[in-house]
Parts: C-alpha cells; sequence; structure tokens
C-alpha cells in the first residue's frame, strides 16, 4: 500500500457540463466522462435558474464493467465544484469546508453506482448572490493516478448554465 | 528485550520494572537524545560527585581490564570485593565499603595502567512492552519512543484528548470505560446509526488514546488518557463544515478544567481561512487548550486550515524511514512531524475493528497523545508550553534546526516526558484604531520580523484579523503562539494601512500589547 502512495500523484479530471440551450423549463446539462472504465456524469436539475433558486447538482459514478473498480483518495474530499462566469472564479463547492486527512478508498462492485448530490444557493465566495448571466461549473474527481485513466484532453466541453432575473 | 538509560525529569514518577542489568558496558550509556543529537559513542565524563551518577546500583562498580592484568591486587586496592566475573569479557562487578565515593573510586582506578576502564554498575530501566497482540504491527509507537514513555507515565484519565471528527465507536473494547459525553456538532445533526463510510474518527482516537496493555489489539500513544468524541464529521461522507468544526473546538475548550486539561485532535483540514474557526481556536487558547491539527496531504508547501491558524500545532507525517510521506503537507508553519504512512489502529467493531489508514490524519493523533502524556504529568502547563516541550525535544529531521519539510523534527515522546524546557512562545495582543482612535474591527494585521523603524516587509510570521466584537475584544487580533523575537505589525482594511513605528520584543511566556494606528 504504501508502495502505492509514493506513487500517486494528484491527477485532477475535469468534467465539465455539457452546453445546452438555456431554457429554464428544460432537463438541466449533463457531463459524461469515463474514468477507468467508471461512466461519471456531472448534472444540473436544470439549465436556467431564477435569482437564489438552489442549483442542484448531482454527480454520478457507475461501473458497468465485470470487474471491481477502486478509485483511492488523499483525503476525505471525492469530488469538488467550481463556478466562473466568465472565466472568473465564483463559488467552490469546497470553499468553507474542511475534509478529513486520510487517504479514502471508493469502490465499485460491478454493476454498481454511486449517487452524490449537492446544492449551490447561488452565492460566491464572499456571500454575495450572483448576478444574472451565463455560468459554467466543473466537476472535479480528484483520484490518484494510479487508479484512474485520464479522459484525453479533448473530450472536455466548456458551457455554461444560467441564472436569470435580479441583479446584472 | 531493549534496554536504556533513561534521564527523565521526573523520575519519582516512574513507575516502572526496574532491571539491575549485571553486564555493562561504557558504549551503552544511551540518555535521552536531544534534539539534533545522536545517539552518543562513548561513556558520559563523570560527575564531581555520587549525586550527579545517573541510576546504578549502591557500592558497586564495574571494572574492565587489560589482559594479563592482575585483577586481584586492583580490587584489594580500591578495598573492593569481586562479586561476579565475566571471564569472557574481562570485567568485575566490584562491591565496595560503604561511604566510598564512587567517582573518586573511578577516578582512581581509570589512573591504573592495567584498568580498560570503570563505571558505576548502572541500572536500565526496563522499556514497557505492551501485552497487545497487534502492538508489533504499529510501527508509530516503537518510532516515537512511546514505549519508554510509558515506563514514565501512560496518561490519565484526567488528562483528555478531544477527538474533533467523525463518529468514534464508543463499543469497541478499546475504548472501554473512557468514552466521555461529547456532542454532536454536526448541522442537521447526522442521526445516530447512519451507516458508517468513513471511519476516521474511530481510528484517530485509536492512535492517541487506545487502552493499552490489557492484552486486546493495540496500544494508543495516551492509552489511560480519556476520550471525548465531537463529531463534527458527517459518519457518511467525511465532510466537515466550517460551522461544526469550529461548534467542536469550543465544546472541547469549554470542557477542561484547571485539573482536567484537554488536547483537541483536529485531523482535517480545508484550503479556507475561516474566521469563526480562528475565533474558536483563540478562545481554545484562552481556555488554555492545545490545539493540534494535521497539516494536510497535498504533499506541498501550502498552508491549509486549521493548521495554519496560529497557535496551532500543524503536525506533517513520516514514512518507516523517517522520509516526509509524499503527500505529507509542509513549510514554515510546520510544528512537528509524526508516523502517518501505513498507520495499524482501531476501525469500528462492525467493519472488523482494526486496519490501516495513511494520512497527516494519522500523524496528529501520535502528537496530541504525546501532549496528554505530558499533561498527565503537569496539567497546569499552558499550551504553548506544551507545544515547546514537544517541538525542542523532538528529534531533527533533515536539518539541524527547523526545517520546513520535518517542522522541528520527529515527535519524541520519551524526550518530551524529561525535563521541562523554557517555552518559546509569548502572546502578542494588537489593537487596531483609526485616526480618531476609534477600534477598528476586521481588519488585517501582519505580524512580521521586525526592523528597526518597522520599514519594508520583511518574513510574515503570522496573520490575523482584529475583532468585530462578539467572540474576543473589539479591534484586537490576538497572536497565541509567537515565537521569541524581535517583530513589527502591520494592520490593514480595504482603504487604510498602518504599522507600528518600532520593532518590539516578544518574549516567552508574557503578552506583549501594541496600538497601530490605520489611516488612508
Amino acid at each position: 500500500m504504501y508502495g502505492r502512495l509514493l506513487k500517486m500523484r494528484m491527477i485532477t479530471v475535469a468534467i465539465l457540463a455539457a452546453s445546452l440551450p438555456l431554457t429554464p423549463a428544460m432537463a438541466g446539462p449533463t457531463a459524461p466522462a469515463t474514468v477507468r472504465g467508471v461512466q461519471i456524469e456531472l448534472r444540473l436539475n436544470k439549465a436556467a435558474y431564477t435569482a437564489g433558486e438552489p442549483v442542484e447538482i448531482t454527480l454520478t459514478l457507475l461501473n458497468p464493467a465485470t470487474a471491481v473498480a477502486k478509485f483511492q483518495f488523499p483525503t476525505g474530499q471525492m469530488y469538488d465544484f467550481i463556478v466562473s462566469k466568465d472565466g472568473q472564479f465564483v463559488w467552490q463547492w469546497s470553499f468553507g469546508r474542511a475534509f478529513t486527512q486520510a487517504f479514502t478508498a471508493l469502490t465499485l462492485l460491478p454493476g454498481e453506482s454511486k449517487l452524490f448530490k449537492e446544492q449551490w444557493d447561488q452565492r460566491d465566495a464572499r456571500g454575495h448572490q450572483a448576478p444574472a448571466g451565463e455560468y459554467e461549473m466543473v466537476a472535479v474527481f480528484p483520484a490518484g493516478e494510479v487508479e484512474v485513466v485520464v479522459p484525453p484532453q479533448g473530450e472536455t466541453l466548456r458551457v455554461r448554465f444560467a441564472i436569470v432575473g435580479g441583479p446584472r | 528485550m531493549k534496554r536504556t538509560l533513561l534521564q527523565a525529569g521526573w523520575a519519582p514518577l516512574v513507575l516502572s520494572v526496574m532491571l539491575v542489568v549485571g553486564c555493562t558496558s561504557g558504549s551503552g550509556l544511551v540518555g535521552v537524545p536531544g534534539p539534533g543529537h545522536g545517539v552518543p559513542t562513548g561513556p558520559p565524563p563523570l560527575p564531581s560527585s555520587d549525586a550527579g551518577l545517573a541510576d546504578h546500583v549502591p557500592q558497586q562498580i564495574v571494572i574492565g581490564f587489560l589482559s594479563g592484568a592482575d585483577i586481584r591486587k586492583v580490587i584489594v586496592a580500591v578495598n573492593g570485593k569481586a562479586l561476579k566475573e565475566i571471564k569472557e569479557l574481562n570485567s568485575v562487578t566490584v562491591g565496595l565499603p560503604s561511604a566510598t565515593s564512587i567517582v573518586d573510586t573511578i577516578r582512581r582506578l581509570q589512573g591504573m595502567a592495567s584498568v580498560r576502564y570503570a563505571e558505576p554498575n548502572y541500572v536500565y530501566h526496563l522499556f514497557l512492552t505492551p501485552s497487545d497482540p497487534f502492538f508489533s504491527k504499529q510501527w508509530g509507537p516503537q518510532k516515537i519512543g512511546a514505549p519508554a514513555a510509558w515506563d514514565i507515565t501512560a496518561g490519565s484519565p484526567n488528562s483528555v484528548i478531544a477527538v474533533v471528527d467523525t463518529d468514534v465507536d464508543s463499543t469497541h473494547p478499546e475504548f472501554s470505560g473512557k468514552i466521555l459525553t461529547g456532542t454532536n456538532c454536526t448541522m442537521p445533526p447526522e442521526p445516530v446509526g447512519t451507516p458508517v463510510r468513513v471511519m476516521h474518527g474511530t481510528h484517530v482516537a485509536g492512535i492517541a488514546a487506545a487502552i493499552g496493555n490489557n492484552g486486546v489489539g493495540i496500544a494508543g500513544i495516551s492509552w489511560a488518557a480519556g476520550i471525548l468524541p465531537i463529531k463534527v464529521c458527517l459518519t457518511s461522507s467525511g465532510l466537515c463544515d466550517n460551522s461544526a468544526i469550529a461548534c467542536g473546538v469550543v465544546f472541547g475548550a469549554n470542557f477542561a478544567t484547571s485539573t482536567m486539561p484537554v488536547v483537541e485532535n483536529l485531523s482535517l483540514g480545508g484550503a479556507g481561512y475561516a474566521q469563526q474557526i480562528k475565533d474558536a481556536i483563540d478562545y481554545a487558547f484562552q481556555k488554555n487548550v492545545l490545539v493540534v491539527a494535521s497539516s494536510g496531504n497535498d504533499g506541498k508547501s501550502t498552508v491549509l486550515f486549521p493548521a495554519g491558524f496560529p497557535g496551532v500545532m500543524a503536525v506533517g507525517a513520516t514514512t518507516p524511514t523517517n522520509d516526509r510521506a509524499t503527500f505529507s503537507t509542509y513549510g514554515s508553519h510546520l510544528s512537528v512531524v509524526a508516523p502517518g504512512v501505513d498507520i495499524y489502529s482501531t476501525l469500528p467493531v462492525a467493519v472488523g475493528s482494526y486496519g490501516l489508514l495513511s494520512g497527516t490524519s494519522m500523524a496528529a493523533p501520535h502528537v496530541a497523545g504525546v501532549a496528554a502524556l505530558i499533561l498527565s504529568l503537569s496539567p497546569g502547563l499552558s499550551p504553548t508550553q506544551v507545544r515547546s516541550q514537544i517541538e525542542r525535544t523532538a528529534t531533527h529531521l533533515g536539518s539541524s534546526s527547523f526545517d520546513p519539510q520535518f517542522g522541528w523534527g520527529l515527535v519524541n515522546a520519551a524526550a518530551a516526558l524529561g525535563a521541562l524546557v523554557p517555552s518559546n512562545y509569548g502572546q502578542v495582543q494588537i489593537t487596531v484604531q483609526d485616526a480618531t482612535a476609534a477600534l477598528v474591527g476586521g481588519a488585517d494585521v501582519a505580524l512580521w520580523v521586525g526592523t528597526a523603524s518597522c520599514l519594508g516587509l520583511t518574513q510574515v510570521v503570522q496573520t490575523a484579523q482584529t475583532s468585530s466584537g462578539g467572540v474576543g475584544t473589539l479591534g484586537v487580533a490576538p497572536f497565541n503562539a509567537v515565537p521569541v523575537g524581535s517583530y513589527c505589525a502591520t494592520a490593514s482594511t480595504m482603504t487604510q494601512k498602518g504599522s507600528t513605528t518600532a520593532a518590539f520584543p516578544v518574549v516567552a511566556g508574557t503578552p506583549t500589547t501594541r496600538i497601530v494606528t490605520i489611516g488612508p
């Protein structure tokens, strides 16, 4: 185990929300990625939100293979979500949170899926309501490289969801 | 069986089994090494009188002879009586008449041509090897000298370790009878019975304080200590909200009394500087509570929190070969390091009771355990005194002084229980006011290595914010553990700035107050 830890370098796999039209009524955007055979999907519940409306975030992991999939994380943190607007940082899920500082394993049996749900209340890192406009959300999966296959760079897409109404 | 001479400052408290060693040698006089000192390679110089000798058998010496020496003649010359001869070593244990000075006799013998060496018949302590069957799987206690420390004390139920963490499995036999009534600070409270996915708190508690020498499992560093479980992280995810952490730190601080000191262990961290947690840690300090935190697992020279808050002992992780664990966060804020790779400790009973985990989370409770051992002997020590005791008795790694990779070095439990060293820290309070002498809350204050007239910013040592009221005193930024030295302070808001006009000294154990006036 120690030998593996020594070899481990942190790799961040970015999963970006897929581009969708900004239609409040339609289902939210999704972004798929595959990491070591495990399908990972980031999903928002809507493509556009009114000011102050919670942004529901779902990260789904599914192991479609017949073999067990195992990930190892350097802390208790298994994911993160980062919101930006026009390339400027707005909010990060892990900001204002702490995590246990022991290596953590995540095991997915064949066919098993795991679901992580979080929420963004549209307040930026300083606690202010984010203004109306188009935003990007990135999901981060901070597993060690020993355990994952990094998707080719070209697969990631940068797209948006929106906050409509409220201050601009 | 390992043997050593133990030169502890609390010798009257030694409860260990004593072993009178019939065979001694001049090269085995190993005292507890101080910081940066290797193992001595020869005998120590003789003291001026017998009172200065380490533990020895009264009226006995050991004489080593050169081959062909007339042993009987030498023994008669010092009015001695041969008690035991080891021919293979050409040495004789000799009894002396009462009221004979051992030191004087040895000096006399050292002047005789046929004598190779003469020395007291030292008494060595038998290290307490606990009866726990999995002790052999624990490399951490051995590495930090815990068995020698246990000859002095294994802690006290009145010296409490607060495990500010996920749940601690109170049904675990390793914690039988020692779990105190803690609290659950998670919001909303994670219900009892939530499936255990994160076993962290139970593992951390075991490293610090699992019952030792009980024939079961493992031995914690301070195995007699009480455990105060304070839940601030979700057992379902390992996530720890800042407000929960602050709640937990305050709970632990309020639990402490003058006769029941508390050490808080926070094996958690994050990137954000949270004023609420900073205030909670300052509050703990005021309650005389030491806070120990893991430095972080990003493997970089970064500052994570709460390890980065002034006064918190930031603990990094080492490997069995005394290297910095590749994941261990390091930097100038690091206090000491401790074992943190493949650490065997308790897990919830439902998932097998014992297992391995790695991380700086595992390093911190080694240090918290040592702090609890110190406080079990000296419950009145301040947090900075305990911290100084641990830092100044640590075994330097990397360099012969402070090293950003290892802090002050590898914690040394046995040495930490030796004679008390002076504290290396003082306290500073900076009051910030504007031109009208109105107190300013929320100002950022940097404490930096002083220049004569406080011109030009040198190395920033610590930063803090002035209180806006509520917790702390309005307009005051507290620095609870500032290394002794000369400092300047600079305060700033979005629109105003100011500095002290002259450097001021920080003296160990003494509060220093200064006023900084800020302006546009």
